[in-house]
């Protein structure tokens, strides 16, 4: 509230949107850089610019945990805000850019793709998606939305000569424009009446009584669609296990953590901020009177209810089915969008530091079990099948223990950073009274653990049928995967400290502007 | 020195873990080496404590070590607690220095196993476990040491587990241990609730506080119930009536196993449990008549299970049966410091003729059965004196060993201040299996080392006297089933050879103070008259006297015709005890079999089909084919896709526009 007198400062700026800053200057140089290593061969190549792009996220993560973390939510031009949670979600997505960059130098010399705009492509996509958590304009929510999504595109239908890559990519491009016209004419919406773009602006517009407005409301539900079809949630997930199962290994992986952790983030953002927002606590004069905002919770509460439901338990039901451990990981992931959304609709400090955690954690064992999936497919498409995986565990003892400790991790046991993260929402939701949706939630994570379990049943328990080899280990995929699994492991034991910080990140929420 | 306690029990340990780790890959002589060393220390720790234990004014003499807080759940605390009184130190001394021997015997007797690493780290694992057992300051770490030792015991009895029989055996002394447990712990629960803690340090002072301010009366219900939970467990654990049938199978280990574990320590943990208890018991005397008279039943009854077995180990493993119930009969009379007499005693000369035993196994090439001996006193002439020594030492012959300790028991029997009738019973039993245990230990010696040899060609080529290091233990042993007794020579005779003392009694005098108060105020001790007490003394004498003869008239004098003659004659009395009374075969139906019926029918019934089948699999079932039928909804089509989008927002536009 009070830095919306907009003035531009490049100072303020640097503060606000260092790291976004960072990552598109960075991205320019990398163009540069690969043209001036033409001369060298292509492997080579690539591999230096995959180190580049590991080093670039690097600072990038540095530079936000060491400067814009301690910020007080400062806001700059009304456009957007350094606050705690923003900076969260952003580093979860930034950790995920790193690991994905790690592991990208050996996957694109086991299938023949060095080329170097797939780690420019990669470096914008994390930028657009700190520019989204960022936004405090809708407008500007957009763009950024926009330019995270093209990189991801493109990234998807990086494989040329796979029809399935080429396939997944278009369809999500086609769909992707669906979600993104619905989200705009949200916006436009909003604008046409309240006449402001801006987050706080329109709650305090619409606080005046606009909530019970119908265009509002549409405006909203729009809105809510444009990033339901980004996080995955049912109906709106169809895009998902075709994308997913088409796209790069390790780029599925990026998708699903970071362009996840986006939209969330950004979900919760809107939903806190604007809609139903705390900032009754933070005793501003203009929002004297947002308990009537609290009323809209009745609106879009039930609605998360049945799409929460509906993911989870489609999510996890059609996995069962699933034959390619790839596709059965997209719909696994489909699943792990409605157990983050339980901890939004417990719409309390718990949830909200639920889903943060849980942002963090799955970005470490997705990450991980494509790593592992990479590396044992060899080339694209060479081992992906439950049938690929028999006997593997005593064949490749290392990576058979890492593929059973990442989907164990999902399935949710203990000792293990994914039975935290589910505690955490589950906790919070039966904190807040949701006691059926936490006990369906539950029942269909056990249909999940049928599907995980029987990953490392086919590897452990069962012979080998077809003689699979897996594709070279590189060293970058090694430390990628020993932080994933030692992560993983750590956050099982001891989450309190995340999970502090977790609690930090989201009471900001109720204190921006 | 209490601050080196915890080194006895952790050098076993240690022991072990290097054994158990690298054992594999160690040579045969690095293993003994580290197993019998590390042993050797621990006692070496004992026997330092114990001059220092003695160099302090009796009462004074408890040493407690805490090394950390265990576990505290609300007001339940329990620390690792150590603690050293006169009965520890006893049992302490006991258990090291036998094992020390028992582990310099089996360097010798298991040498050429082919798991000899194994076996060392079992050895030495059961005694971290007997150590934790007896040094333990509380229930608790008591209970630790209680499940360990069953554990090692069971591992041990298994040990050759490609055998069918050996690892049903060792199965079997687990779950009929189990049962004991269980009473084991809920009388720990119960103390818990009563007292409120399990520390011996708190509970006794207690008990004798609420008894002495009148809030705890004599035979209360409560001190009852604890006392008789706390007896099932040490039914269990000391093999008495009726859970003992486990150990006559568990001679299936290895004999220095059967020494140690089924012999000199493990089995008594019951009666040190009860000793420990003491202050308890005594205030509950029904409690006491329970563990009396079902000892002298057990001492009997067992006795008469010997007198007809061949195999040589299954004699001996009877007879520790009884003897462990003349340990009872000893605690459940408040003669607590008899009971640890015998403990004691008995320790030197059933770990002797175990060993002995196990060395004529070993010439044998490992045939047990004594049908087949005879004669190899002459060939082995270290085992058979040794031997003799031994079983001399329980037959309860002046001056050996066994004469003071059996003889305490059964004239502190005889005059049981509680009980008095019961107690005059109870010493009758007693006696009775007295002249029993020396006919079947003497028959044991006859048909062994005289006579004519009655194995095969093979066998009497093969025979031959043990080495060293086998023969070493023994003679020790053999030594102190001679003068072990001679620590507790009673007054009487003690006064007529001009004032010996009795040591061991002065010794754990103090831990016995308050019961002996609590006894005497509340039924005097009957007096028993000097003449009374030498006829009785010389009664049992005679009867063991008997006992031997008769053996050496049925077994040697007419060892070609009697044995069989009877056993035609009276051949039902024969087949009842020669099938040990078919109490296996009793419990086996009446117990077993219906247990494992009822079980199978929850398995197939309850669990395969309705649990299972109904329960599991429907649900799996299920959804398996709801994934099948939905899955087909992603047909792969854009068109489809983006239907299903537009609809989820008309149905959210719906929900907020009509809400």
């Amino acid at each position: 509230m009070n830095d919306l007198n907009f003035s531009f400062d490049f100072f303020h700026l640097w503060q606000v949107i260092g790291g976004q800053l960072i990552l598109i200057v960075a991205g320019l140089i990398l163009i540069l850089a690969d043209i001036a290593m033409l001369k060298l061969d292509e492997d080579v190549r690539s591999r230096r610019l995959g180190w580049l792009t590991v080093i670039i996220f690097a600072l990038t993560a540095a530079h936000m945990m060491s400067r814009e973390w301690g910020l007080h939510n400062i806001v700059f031009m009304g456009i957007f805000s350094a606050d705690k949670f923003s900076i969260f979600v952003s580093i979860v997505m930034v950790l995920s850019g790193l690991l994905a960059a790690l592991m990208s130098i050996g996957y694109l010399q086991n299938n023949d793709v060095m080329k170097g705009e797939y780690y420019i492509l990669m470096i914008y996509a994390v930028a657009g998606a700190i520019g989204l958590v960022q936004s405090v304009d809708l407008l500007m929510m957009f763009i950024t939305l926009e330019v995270m999504s093209l990189a991801i595109y493109a990234l998807a239908a990086f494989l040329k000569n796979n029809r399935f890559s080429q396939e997944g990519a278009l369809k999500y491009f086609l769909l992707g424009s669906f979600g993104s016209a619905f989200f705009l004419f949200g916006v436009a919406v909003i604008y046409g009446v309240t006449g402001t773009i801006n987050l706080t602006k329109i709650a305090q517009s619409i606080a005046g009584g606009l909530y019970t407005n119908p265009a509002i409301l549409l405006a909203f539900a729009m809105l809510s669609v444009g990033l339901f079809f980004k996080m995955a949630m049912v109906p709106f997930h169809m895009w998902t296990p075709d994308v997913y199962e088409g796209s790069p290994s390790v780029i599925t992986g990026f998708m699903a953590t970071a362009v996840k952790a986006a939209a969330f983030g950004v979900f919760v953002k809107l939903l806190f901020v604007t809609f139903t927002p705390m900032l009754s606590q933070s005793g501003q004069p203009d929002f004297q009177n947002t308990i009537n905002l609290a009323a809209l919770g009745a609106y879009w509460k039930p609605v998360l209810w049945w799409l929460a439901l509906l993911t989870m338990f489609f999510g996890n039901l059609i996995a069962v089915s699933q034959q390619n451990v790839k596709r059965m990981l997209a719909y696994s992931s489909i699943a792990h969008a409605g157990y983050m959304a339980v901890g939004i609709i417990a719409a309390n400090g718990d949830g909200r530091m639920g889903v943060l955690f849980y942002l963090f954690s799955y970005t470490l064992m997705n990450l991980g079990a494509f790593g592992v999936i990479y590396l044992i497919d060899g080339k694209e498409r060479n081992a992906q099948t439950l049938e690929d995986y028999r006997g593997l565990g005593y064949k490749y003892p290392a990576l058979g223990f890492l593929m059973g400790l990442f989907l164990v991790a999902m399935a949710g046991l203990p000792p293990t950073a994914g039975f935290i993260a589910k505690f955490y929402v589950f906790a919070a939701a039966i904190k807040e009274g949701y006691f059926l949706l936490a006990a369906l939630g539950v029942m269909t994570s056990v249909i999940g653990a049928y599907y995980y379990l029987r990953v490392i049943y086919m590897m452990y328990m069962k012979d080998e049928v077809r003689d699979v080899v897996r594709g070279p280990v590189a060293m970058p995929t090694v430390i990628a995967l020993v932080i994933t699994a030692i992560g993983v492991i750590y956050l099982g034991i001891l989450p309190e400290q995340l999970a502090n910080i977790a609690n930090a990140a989201q009471q900001s929420l109720s204190m921006i502007f | 020195m209490e601050k080196y306690i915890f080194l006895i029990p952790l050098f076993p340990l240690l022991g072990f873990l290097i054994n158990g780790l690298f054992g594999k890959k160690f040579g045969k002589g690095l293993i003994s080496f580290i197993a019998c060393t590390t042993i050797g220390f621990s006692f070496l720790v004992a026997l330092f404590i114990w001059k220092d234990l003695l160099a302090l004014e009796p009462e004074h003499r408890v040493l407690t070590q805490t090394l950390w807080d265990w576990m505290t759940v609300g007001s339940f605390h329990i620390d690792l607690a150590f603690m050293i009184d006169p009965l520890s130190m006893v049992m302490c001394l006991i258990v090291t220095g036998i094992s020390f021997l028992i582990h310099i015997y089996s360097t010798g007797y298991m040498w050429d196993d082919e798991s000899y690493w194994r076996y060392m780290a079992y050895l030495n694992m059961f005694v971290f476990f007997m150590c934790m057992l007896i040094l333990g300051a509380n229930y608790v770490v008591m209970f630790v040491g209680w499940e360990g030792v069953g554990l090692a015991s069971y591992l041990l009895i298994g040990f050759w587990y490609q055998g069918y029989d050996n690892a049903i055996a060792g199965k079997k002394a687990f779950v009929v241990n189990r049962i004991g447990d269980f009473g084991f712990v809920l009388g720990m629960f119960l103390m818990f609730w009563t007292f409120g803690s399990l520390s011996y340090q708190d509970v006794f002072p207690k008990a004798l506080e609420m008894y002495e301010h009148g809030a705890l009366a004599i035979n209360s219900p409560f001190m009852i119930a604890i006392c008789v939970l706390l007896f099932i467990g040490a039914t269990g654990k000391s093999a008495q009536i009726p859970l003992y049938v486990w150990l006559p199978d568990a001679m299936a280990g290895p004999t220095p196993v059967s020494a140690l574990i089924h012999a000199a320590t493990m089995v008594t943990a019951g009666v040190y449990m009860v000793a420990r208890t003491n202050v308890l018991y005594t205030l509950a005397p029904t409690a006491l008549l329970v563990v009396s008279s079902v000892a002298a039943l057990t001492a009997l009854f067992a006795a008469t299970m010997g007198i007809l077995q061949n195999d040589i180990k299954k004699v001996l493993a009877y007879s520790t049966v009884s003897q462990l119930g003349y340990m009872f009969i000893g605690v459940g009379v408040t003669a607590y410091w008899a009971g640890i007499f015998h403990l004691m005693t008995h320790a030197f000369f059933k770990a002797c003729l175990f060993l002995c035993s196990g060395s004529v196994i070993h010439a044998m090439s490992g045939d047990q059965d004594m049908r087949h001996m005879g004669g190899l006193a002459k060939k082995m002439p270290i085992t058979y004196i040794t031997m003799l020594f031994a079983t001399i030492a329980i037959s309860g012959l002046p001056p050996f060993a066994g004469f003071f300790s059996k003889d305490e028991i059964l004239g502190k029997a005889f005059a049981f201040p509680y009980y008095p009738m019961a107690g005059k019973f109870i010493w009758l039993l007693g006696t009775i299996g007295a002249g029993v245990t020396a006919f079947y230990m003497f028959r044991l010696i006859f048909m062994t080392f005289h006579g004519e040899f009655r194995g095969t060609e093979e066998q009497a080529h093969h025979v031959h006297e043990s080495p060293l290091n086998m023969t070493f233990p023994l003679m020790v042993l053999a030594t102190f089933s001679l003068i072990g007794g001679w620590f507790g020579i009673p007054g009487l005779i003690g006064e007529k050879l001009g004032g010996l003392p009795n040591l061991l009694e002065h010794f754990l005098e103090p831990v016995f103070e308050h019961s002996a108060h609590i006894v005497s105020s509340v039924a005097p001790v009957p007096h028993v008259p000097e003449p009374l007490e030498w006829s009785l003394m010389s009664l049992s004498v005679i009867v063991a006297i008997i006992g031997i003869c008769l053996a050496y008239y049925i077994y040697m004098v007419r060892a070609k015709d009697l044995p069989e003659k009877l056993a035609k004659e009276y051949a039902w009395h024969y087949q009842l005890i020669y099938n040990k009374y078919y109490v296996d075969e009793i419990y086996e139906l009446m117990i077993v079999q219906p247990i494992y019926y009822f079980s199978v029918l929850l398995w197939k019934v309850v669990d395969a089909f309705m649990i299972d089948g109904i329960g599991v699999n429907g649900p799996g079932w299920l959804v398996k084919r709801l994934s099948a039928g939905a899955r087909l909804v992603q047909n792969g089509y854009v068109q489809t896709y983006g239907t299903f989008m537009v609809m989820g927002l008309v149905a959210i536009a719906c929900f907020y526009l009509y809400r």
